[in-house]
């Protein structure tokens, strides 16, 4: 990619955190948006362009309004980097899926329910090539910096395949299984610093799962710590149940 | 208390210029590459199968094998395929622009002493024939010293084939034995077609006047050697550069061990003897 | 090595003046579950009944979890690369011998074809006071070795009746006790005949007993059995736990960083582990172990053969930290004893 390359920063169905995650970077923002072109960020500029090398796209997919956009966006970006737990994995949001789509809008919206524009949430991967991913819920400042850097050198981030575990042991956490807490850490992406563990909390596996977690390694840890089925599926399906691990 | 040092440590690169950009297939650029210190360039040597580990500034190291012959002393050659993220930047880079180098790594190198007075066999895989250049080139300049030398290379089609002028320059030699085949071939493509292995039933070497050289990627080793042993040339003749992932170049990451061998410090070129007392070898 | 009799009650002020006059890291309790090697201010916080650390003491100071080695920058077209070596005075207080056994077998590797000044300069600067312990349910130092050690430190203190009998093994050490600690006198015959009962009750008290021997010599046999593998990695996490909390794994990834600004950048070093998948994997694309059970043989290959054929010693020390982080319920010492169940030459 040469000179400065234009970036929009786009949203979807989620809280919008990633985009603050973004503009909390403080110092490193400067340098972010002198080293390109920021055309587009719904949380923070008002005007928008269409002109645009890389989006950086947070939020899952979740009404036939949401599948247009990022379809649109996808027929102009070079490079699509998911942000967050949201449009990495469909995050909490899929948790909806689990009712169904009819169920979950008369739970949530009753009578009304048919003015609802609401379809099976899903990842954004599902409706558009993305090319990396900067996970998490919220994600970390520092990889989305670290990616953009990346792209602009034009290498690929570099981005774990490996469990939170090696984080914890790499900074010395005790593991939270010694202190009396469950964690989906042997199996779930690192990248977050171990942001959970390190903070006296076992990991949700925001981040999703690396590609190839050991689910049923993972399924008698939790039996053995005396999780129900119900407890373990819980554990499993918060950020992930999208993709059906268990 | 961290110092900035001015004693250079093992993983401190030297700078080093890039000279000479040659575009060889559409994946695959040479580097002419030159040290910035005068001293540094004069006192850098290698053997045939050596590699070094090359920076660039930002993206990161990887190591690449020499492909230049030893006896070259203005500068050395590296020949890249556009495949990781330091591979991909050089690809992106001009000439005149600056690399780090640290090297030229790896003890065990193409045994070209114990090659004099035998006939030699050079059996390339794709990009397998770039170490094996240096080799070729190098026992070229001393041809007398050596018997037959036949060389056999398999790439996946026409426009993969790498070193075309040396090829040529070689054909048009009867001291020296070329057979070509690729996987694909096109329309005007008229040679041999298949993978090298089959190449190797044709060679009439005796195999106790014969040493063996093999590089290329790793699932080609085990069906090389298959062939290899069928024509009953022994363990200890036939040479093979392994591939490994590292990191550091210098022994420590430990990335490309095989067995209680290190593929950077110990290799990357081991005898099939060797290999054969490694687990996960080839 | 001079041995050396320290007097109880000289014991606490000698500690105190290390405490003031080094930079000194001992054991300190860091919650319910374990204790951590960090810097003391006070006698008080020194809790040498530790039991277990998730991290080897010496690794995270002479072989950081992440490390920067190289620092560089960029004005135009001129590029300058500089090394970072860092090497301040420290002292380690408490360190059992399976550790300090550890840091002998890392000191070799760093030192060995290549030195890693990286590594050995923090090692030149680290004066070393071991400590004797009680084994844990998971310690199987005496079946491999390493349950006593004889270099590698300075000092090494054994609690006798009212005294403390000190092997000294170097001239430093020498110096220390000379200048710290008072009351000091020669090791006699009483002193001997109850450190030498010491350590012969020491080593009673030890549950596991595989037989690493026996390992050495079967596992080409067993190399090729995949359902055998298959069983032992059946729940591995290839989480990489295991490597990292390991005294003697030293295995590591290179990576750099870049400001935005894209002039400065550093290189830095951080731990790996071969359990991970991406550990065998190269550019193109092929991955030398791809599976867990690959990965699980190739570590005991690593620690329980690979190094004895190369500088003729285990490396693995028996401290059992793999078995105690291991969420998978995986143990090196009852899979040595597997191997040696399903074949026996």
């Amino acid at each position: 990619m040469s000179g400065k390359p234009k970036v929009g920063i786009f949203g979807f169905t989620g809280c919008g955190g990633c985009q603050l995650e973004i503009l909390d970077a403080e110092d490193k923002l400067v340098d972010l948006a002198s080293a390109v072109d920021i055309v587009h960020f719904t949380e923070a500029i008002t005007e928008h362009s269409d002109d645009y090398e890389i989006a950086l796209v947070e939020g899952s997919i979740s009404t036939n309004h949401d599948v247009e956009r990022i379809k649109k966006i996808g027929s102009i970006a070079k490079i699509i980097v998911a942000i967050g737990a949201c449009a990495c994995t469909g995050g909490l949001n899929c948790l909806k899926n689990l009712y169904g789509v009819e169920k979950a809008k008369e739970l949530v919206y009753g009578d009304k329910k048919d003015w609802i524009d609401a379809i099976e949430t899903r990842p954004i991967d599902e409706y558009v090539k993305v090319d990396y991913y900067a996970r998490g819920c919220p994600p970390n400042r520092f990889e989305i910096l670290q990616i953009v850097k990346a792209l602009i050198l034009g290498k690929k981030p570099e981005i774990p395949n490996y469990p939170v575990c090696v984080e914890c042991k790499r900074l010395g956490n005790t593991c939270v299984y010694d202190l009396g807490m469950t964690c989906m850490g042997p199996i779930a992406r690192a990248g977050c610093e171990a942001r959970c563990p390190s903070n006296g909390s076992g990991c949700e596996a925001c981040r999703g799962v690396i590609d190839e977690p050991n689910v049923n390694a993972q399924k008698d840890l939790l039996a053995e710590r005396g999780l129900t089925v119900e407890d373990i599926m819980e554990q499993f399906n918060l950020y992930n149940a999208c993709k059906k691990l268990v | 208390m961290k110092e900035k040092e001015s004693k250079k440590t093992i993983y401190v690169p030297d700078i080093a210029k890039i000279t000479r950009i040659e575009e060889v297939t559409p994946t695959e650029k040479l580097f002419n590459i030159v040290f910035e210190e005068p001293k540094k360039q004069e006192e850098f040597s290698f053997k045939p199968g050596q590699f070094v580990e090359l920076t660039v500034f930002g993206v990161g190291e990887a190591p690449f094998s020499i492909t230049s012959n030893p006896n070259n002393k203005e500068y050395f050659q590296l020949c890249i395929r556009n495949i990781g993220n330091v591979s991909g930047a050089l690809h992106r880079m001009k000439e005149g622009s600056k690399v780090g180098i640290r090297g030229p790594f790896g003890n065990g190198y193409f045994p070209y002493e114990k090659m004099k007075n035998h006939n030699v066999l050079i059996i390339a895989g794709g990009l397998g024939l770039a170490p094996l250049m240096s080799l070729i080139r190098y026992i070229l300049d001393s041809r007398d010293d050596y018997k037959e030398i036949m060389i056999i290379y398999g790439a996946v089609n026409p426009a993969s084939i790498l070193y075309k002028e040396d090829i040529g320059e070689w054909c048009k030699r009867d001291d020296i034995r070329v057979c070509l085949t690729v996987d694909n071939p096109d329309d005007k493509w008229t040679g041999e077609i298949g993978v090298c292995t089959n190449l190797i039933p044709r060679v009439d070497f005796p195999p106790e006047d014969t040493k063996v050289v093999v590089c290329g990627p790793p699932v080609m080793y085990k069906y090389v050697v298959q062939e290899l042993e069928k024509k009953e040339f022994a363990p200890e003749d036939v040479y093979l550069s392994l591939e490994r992932r590292m990191e550091c170049g210098v022994g420590k990451c430990n990335h490309c061990h095989i067995g209680n061998k290190l593929s950077c410090v110990d290799g990357p070129v081991f005898s099939l003897w060797e290999i054969k007392n490694l687990k996960e070898a080839i | 090595m001079l041995y050396k009799i320290l007097p109880r009650d000289s014991y606490q002020s000698f500690v105190e003046n290390l405490i003031r006059n080094f930079d000194f890291i001992g054991p300190k309790r860091k919650d319910k579950a374990t204790h951590e090697f960090t810097k003391i201010t006070s006698f008080g916080e020194l809790d040498l009944s530790y039991k277990k650390t998730t991290i080897p003491p010496a690794k995270q100071i002479l072989f950081p979890s992440t490390e920067e080695i190289v620092e560089y920058r960029r004005e135009d077209n001129s590029i300058e690369f500089r090394p970072v070596v860092e090497h301040s005075l420290k002292l380690l207080f408490g360190v059992h011998s399976c550790d300090i056994n550890a840091i002998n077998f890392l000191d070799k590797v760093f030192s060995t074809d290549f030195s890693d000044d990286n590594y050995l300069s923090k090692r030149r600067n680290m004066v070393i006071i071991g400590t004797d312990c009680e084994p844990r349910e998971t310690c199987f130092c005496l079946a491999m070795g390493k349950e006593y050690v004889t270099a590698g430190f300075d000092l090494f203190l054994s609690e006798l009746t009212n005294r403390y009998f000190v092997r000294v093994a170097t001239s430093q050490g020498n110096k220390l006790i000379e200048k710290y600690a008072s009351g000091i006198s020669s090791a006699g015959e009483k002193d001997f005949k109850e450190y030498n009962e010491k350590i012969g009750d020491f080593r009673k008290k030890f549950k596991l007993s595989p037989d690493a021997k026996s390992f050495y010599d079967n596992f080409d046999l067993i190399y090729n059995d995949e359902e055998f593998w298959k069983k032992v990695a059946k729940n591995c996490f290839s989480c990489g736990s295991c490597c990292l909390v390991c005294p003697t794994c030293f295995c590591f990834n290179v990576r750099d960083e870049i400001e935005l600004n894209l002039k400065e950048g550093k290189r830095i070093r951080e731990w790996d582990s071969c359990m991970i998948p991406e550990y065998g994997l190269v550019a193109g694309g092929h991955n030398f172990r791809p599976t867990k059970e690959n990965r699980l043989k190739q570590r005991y290959q690593c620690k329980l053969k690979t190094f004895v054929d190369k500088f003729n010693t285990y490396a693995c020390v028996g401290c059992g930290r793999c078995i105690e982080t291991c969420l998978a319920n995986i143990s090196i010492a009852s899979d040595i004893d597997s191997v040696r169940k399903e074949v026996t030459v």
